[in-house]
């Protein structure tokens, strides 16, 4: 039992690293982790923009990487200086983020998982793709005084 | 030194535009894509060229292909979020000289600029 | 040659020695034997001349009677008659005593060279006797009286010429030599006589005789110059003093009378006397040197004798000494050479404890000096070499050695790699371990790796060899694509595919500007994987274990349903409380956390579900381990996985009940009554097992006259109540047996649960046991220690207030923590579960009797049983 959830812990663990890595290595702002809870699908809720990442293979689920349009805001500042950045940036901002992560989760979680291209939305959409029978972690990240959720769905 | 931005995300073409601000580094244009890059390289023959290899189109690798022919003196960096070794690899083997993986801070690029321009060779 | 170099010293000396010997030996021989020759040539000298002076007596004699016949011939008869008859008397003597001595014993030997000379002397002399017959029938002329008598005197002479010229002494032989010329002269002087005798007797001198006695003068004269020439001084001196005076001058001058031939006016007995005298005197000459030559030889003879011992001794002394002296040097020398050579043989066994000690200033004594010198210095250079060995030795250590060891020893796998892509020879064993294999050096490394690793990381690889190889392309940058920086491989071994996940790191080596190679380090990253399916084993385990769990649901079904559904939800509003909290209290949520866990923990307990038990205990455990740090969010995240882990458990079990749940289909469940006699069953098993467990035996009694039903919500947080109490009965209240024998109480111990209703909105609830009752000091110091309470406050309470102390969060006397007592929750959990359901409590106790507890509950409307459920009660 404590195998998978030394594998649990693991793969929590590197999608909060990777998201945490990113903040660091880019801005050299800490993020800090609230306290977790599990959710059954229907009750989950998501913040403004979502970048959603498939995973295939030995384990199937999901990662969301998912937060409100100021901390997005905030980091276009930080990077490039603009203050009013458009949907468009935002969503390219959010898709970026995304696509790191799941990047750098690629190359550390071997040939069994298959990780997906990244798909960004804005707003909570009609239909999730949540398998049904799995827990789903959903792990508040504060960065910045801004709340970000990394949602973790995996059989 | 005059360089080239290749990368689908326009976040990502002005994180690295002005992580490259106080690098010695002049940036001549930026593409969101392949066919528009090969255009730039064909019009102005940049010395560098940082190239994205997801990218909707022409992907990274086809582009690079396309650089080569038309100008083999260009030196590319890959810049990628995908860690997959073997496009890496090909990639390399198409004639790029650097690679980066994302996320990229002006430390890394700068870095990584140094070691494919043979600046700080005492590095 | 070469055999005389390869000779043993002592064989080379006795080389030289020997032949050196023996020359000496040679020598002194032939020294011996001339000596003892020159001896026996004297000897022999000796008795010859001892011969020929009896030959000389003779000859002296038969010269006197030659002259004394020619005279008395001469005179026919007149003269001389009686002289001749004397002097043949005096012959014959002289004859007699050389016969005599010729028959001397020593001379035999010496006789036999010359036996022919004595036979022709002897015949000589047996002549004598014709001639003196024929001289007395005056028969004879003088010549020739003086022909046969000088014949004989003659062969006399030879003879003695013979006998005496024979030695090998040159002083000796010339000494010989002038005695023979000087006897050739008197008897030339004899004629000389025997002549003048007939010529003064005739009165003349015919030219016949004149001429004989003139060569007879000459040949004398010539004769005696000879004898004076090679005589020696004594000789000489002899001849000169007797050869003298008056009778010789007398001769002289009558022989220049007979010289003249004038004047023969000479009596000639007068001329016979005074040259008688004469030869006389030559006589005493001739004795005189004879015996001197006797003596000499016999000097000689003593003298060789002498010398002939006196060189055997000699030889002797210097023999035995030669000997001697020989052997003490060479004995000296060879044991010398013997220690030098003992000594080298200990040198060369690498024994230099001791030095040669050669005592000797010779060559071999500086020998010695210079090997032990030698020796020093090769202790020296022997120490040099110890020191540099030991230095090799300690680089060998603690390098070298280090270093193989680091090979030998190390889990990663290393080796190198060189232009071609071959793999070194040298590479750490655990590169067989990880690969399996032994063929590893030489290899190309991608013909190495291809049957290990996918075609595709096989194409990757190859193109990384290729950039890492090329020494324009930047090591990180390649680095940063190494394909197999994590890789599964597959192996074959034994028939068996056996996979395992290795890292491989790759570090450049250059060389000046090239890139001379490859350093290759291979990690096994298998273990960890190995323990991830070792673990989903014990989770199949535990899934089995699920299956037992149905056995325990068989007994009562319904119970464990009810606990299963309300953990579900009690775990849910974990999670919920998780979501809507926001004041980062992490603290108060673990504390909340772990107070919810423990009460299912004991709920499980009660209903005997161990597995559930054990796993909240778990969970506990977690949350325990966490409430001495700082709580982080993150932490959460594995309670959380706890909880979900436990929740899923909870749907495993749900599911198994379902597919029994068939079997109790037909009855009914759920009912009030039925979940109240479940109830006091639950409480009786948990005494049950407590005291099992306690080791004290212990009854339960649930009174309950007024056949009260408590509410269906009520009954969990009633029985998680009753269970903590119970435990806390079983630990602390109720003594060991022994002890409760000692104060004169039943050995077994009770426990009882009294319901009443004594008002319609209360429910009474006492629970008591027959325990020891509290401690109130106990109780005090105990809250004192775990900071409940502080010194002042505490002895500001009365004993009320301290009874109350052990509601307090944080007191728990228990000093074991396992899942039956508490983990000082215990009474405190009881206050907040009564506090939760609105109700009042009461504690009394009397030490050493009992405790207990009241409880009041509000309640709304009547508790009696509902008679239509009545008889589910035993299902």
């Amino acid at each position: 039992m404590k195998t998978s959830k030394a594998e649990f812990d693991a793969t929590c663990s590197l999608f909060i690293n990777s998201v945490n890595n990113y903040f660091r290595h880019l801005t050299e702002i800490d993020s800090e982790l609230n306290v977790p809870y599990i959710k059954q699908s229907e009750g989950l809720v998501l913040k403004d923009y979502t970048g959603m990442i498939g995973i295939s293979g030995n384990r199937k689920g999901f990662v969301y990487i998912s937060a409100d349009r100021h901390m997005y805001e905030d980091l276009i500042k930080i990077f490039i200086g603009i203050d009013d950045p458009s949907d468009e940036d935002i969503l390219d901002m959010a898709g970026e983020i995304s696509n790191v992560v799941a990047g750098n989760v690629r190359a550390n979680l071997g040939a069994n998982f298959m990780i997906s291209v990244p798909v960004v939305f804005q707003g909570m959409p009609s239909q999730l793709k949540i398998p049904s029978d799995v827990s789903i972690y959903v792990i508040p990240i504060v960065w910045n005084n801004h709340e970000a959720y990394v949602v973790i769905g995996l059989q | 030194m005059r360089l080239l931005i290749v990368d689908d995300s326009s976040i990502m073409r002005r994180i690295i535009e002005k992580n490259l601000k106080d690098y010695d580094i002049e940036i001549i244009g930026t593409a969101p894509d392949g066919h528009k890059a090969l255009e730039i390289v064909k019009e102005k023959k940049p010395d560098v060229i940082t190239l994205d290899i997801t990218m909707p189109g022409m992907d990274g690798l086809a582009c690079l292909d396309e650089i080569m022919v038309v100008h083999p003196a260009a030196k590319v960096m890959i810049i990628t979020a995908l860690s997959d070794k073997l496009t890496g690899l090909r990639a390399l083997d198409k004639g790029a000289r650097g690679f980066l993986y994302k996320p990229v801070n002006a430390d890394d690029l700068a870095n990584a600029f140094d070691r494919l321009l043979k600046r700080n060779e005492n590095k | 040659m070469k055999i005389l170099y390869d000779l043993p010293i002592r064989i080379k000396f006795a080389v030289v020695l020997i032949p050196l010997i023996l020359i000496i030996l040679c020598f002194d021989y032939f020294q011996i034997q001339h000596n003892y020759l020159d001896y026996g040539d004297s000897n022999r000298l000796n008795k010859t001349i001892n011969l020929g002076i009896e030959i000389n007596h003779v000859v002296h004699e038969l010269q006197k009677e030659r002259s004394i016949a020619i005279g008395y011939v001469t005179s026919n008869g007149h003269e001389f008659d009686e002289q001749i008859t004397r002097q043949r008397d005096v012959t014959d003597s002289t004859l007699n005593r050389f016969y005599v001595e010729l028959q001397n014993p020593d001379l035999e030997d010496v006789l036999v060279k010359h036996t022919n000379d004595i036979e022709l002397l002897k015949t000589s002399f047996d002549e004598i006797d014709e001639i003196r017959r024929r001289v007395d029938k005056l028969s004879l002329d003088p010549y020739q009286i003086l022909k046969y008598f000088s014949d004989i005197n003659n062969v006399a002479l030879n003879t003695v010429d013979q006998l005496i010229n024979e030695t090998r002494d040159k002083d000796v032989a010339q000494q010989v030599h002038a005695l023979i010329y000087f006897l050739k002269a008197k008897e030339r002087a004899s004629i000389e006589r025997a002549i003048g005798t007939q010529a003064f007797t005739l009165k003349a001198m015919d030219d016949e005789l004149y001429s004989s006695f003139t060569s007879l003068v000459a040949e004398q004269n010539s004769y005696i110059d000879a004898f004076i020439v090679i005589a020696d001084d004594d000789s000489r001196d002899t001849y000169e003093r007797l050869v003298a005076g008056h009778d010789v001058d007398e001769v002289d001058r009558l022989r220049n009378v007979l010289h003249t031939r004038t004047n023969f006016e000479v009596d000639s007995n007068y001329w016979y006397e005074m040259t008688t005298n004469k030869i006389n005197a030559l006589k005493k000459v001739e004795d005189s040197i004879s015996s001197r030559l006797l003596v000499t030889t016999a000097g000689l003879a003593s003298n060789a004798f002498r010398k002939f011992w006196t060189f055997i001794v000699v030889d002797v002394i210097i023999g035995v000494l030669a000997l001697w002296l020989m052997s003490i040097i060479v004995t000296n020398l060879l044991s010398n050479v013997k220690l030098l050579e003992e000594y080298a043989v200990r040198f060369s066994k690498g024994d230099f404890t001791r030095r040669v000690v050669i005592p000797t200033k010779d060559e071999i004594g500086h020998y010695a000096h210079t090997f032990n010198v030698m020796a020093g210095e090769i202790v020296k250079s022997h120490n040099i070499l110890r020191k540099e060995r030991d230095k090799a030795k300690f680089l060998y250590n603690n390098i070298y050695r280090v270093a193989m060891m680091v090979f030998q020893n190390i889990h990663q796998g290393i080796f190198l790699l060189d232009k071609n892509q071959k793999m070194s020879k040298l590479y750490s064993k655990s590169m067989e371990k990880i690969f399996g294999v032994n063929k590893i050096a030489g290899e190309n490394f991608s013909n190495f790796m291809r049957p290990l690793i996918i075609p595709r990381d096989l194409e990757a690889l190859e193109m990384f060899m290729r950039h890492l190889f090329n020494e324009d392309m930047d090591e990180d940058v390649v680095n940063q694509l190494n394909p197999i920086e994590q890789v599964k491989i597959y192996s074959e071994k034994e028939g068996l595919v056996t996979t395992k996940y290795i890292r491989v790191n790759f570090t450049r080596i250059w060389r000046k500007d090239k890139i001379a190679n490859i350093m290759v380090t291979v990690s096994d990253e298998t273990e960890a994987v190995l323990l991830q399916k070792h673990l989903e084993e014990a989770e199949k385990k535990k899934k089995q274990e699920t299956e037992q769990v149905l056995s325990i649901l068989k007994i009562d079904p319904s119970l464990i349903r009810g606990f299963l559904h309300n953990a579900k939800r009690t775990l849910r509003s974990i999670s919920e409380r998780y979501e809507t909290d926001r004041d980062g209290n992490f603290k108060e949520l673990l504390q909340f956390t772990f107070e919810t866990i423990h009460n299912l923990k004991g709920n499980a307990v009660v209903i005997g579900l161990d597995i559930m038990s054990q796993k909240f205990h778990e969970v506990e455990e977690s949350i325990a381990e966490l409430k001495d740090k700082e709580v982080k969010g993150k932490d959460f995240l594995t309670i959380l996985y706890e909880i979900d882990d436990a929740d899923k458990m909870i749907d495993d079990m749900s599911s198994m009940l379902r597919k029994v749940a068939d079997i109790y289909r037909k009855y009914p469940s759920g009912g009030h009554v039925v979940s109240n006699i479940m109830l006091i069953d639950s409480l009786e098993r948990a005494v049950k097992v407590l005291s099992e467990k306690m080791e004290k035996q212990v009854d339960f009694f649930f009174k309950n006259e007024g056949n009260l039903v408590l509410p269906n919500e009520k009954i969990d947080t009633f029985r998680d109540i009753m269970v903590q109490l119970i435990r806390n009965s079983m630990r602390h209240g109720i003594e060991d047996k022994a002890i409760r024998s000692e104060e004169g109480k039943m050995s077994r111990g009770s426990i009882t649960i009294d319901l009443n209703q004594p008002e319609d909105t209360l429910l009474e609830v006492t629970y008591k046991d027959d325990g020891k009752g509290l401690d109130i000091e106990n109780i005090k110091k105990h809250a004192i220690e775990v900071g409940v309470v502080s010194d002042f406050e505490a002895e500001k309470l009365d004993e009320q207030g301290i009874i109350d102390l052990i509601y307090k969060e944080g007191f728990s006397t228990a000093e074991e923590i396992d899942e039956h007592a508490g983990r000082g929750q215990g009474m405190n959990l009881v206050k907040n579960l009564i506090e939760g359901m609105s109700g009042t409590f009461e504690t009394s106790f009397e030490t050493g009797k009992y405790f207990q507890l009241i409880i009041k509950l509000p309640v709304s409307g009547s508790m009696k049983e509902e008679p239509e459920l009545d008889e589910t009660a035993n299902s």
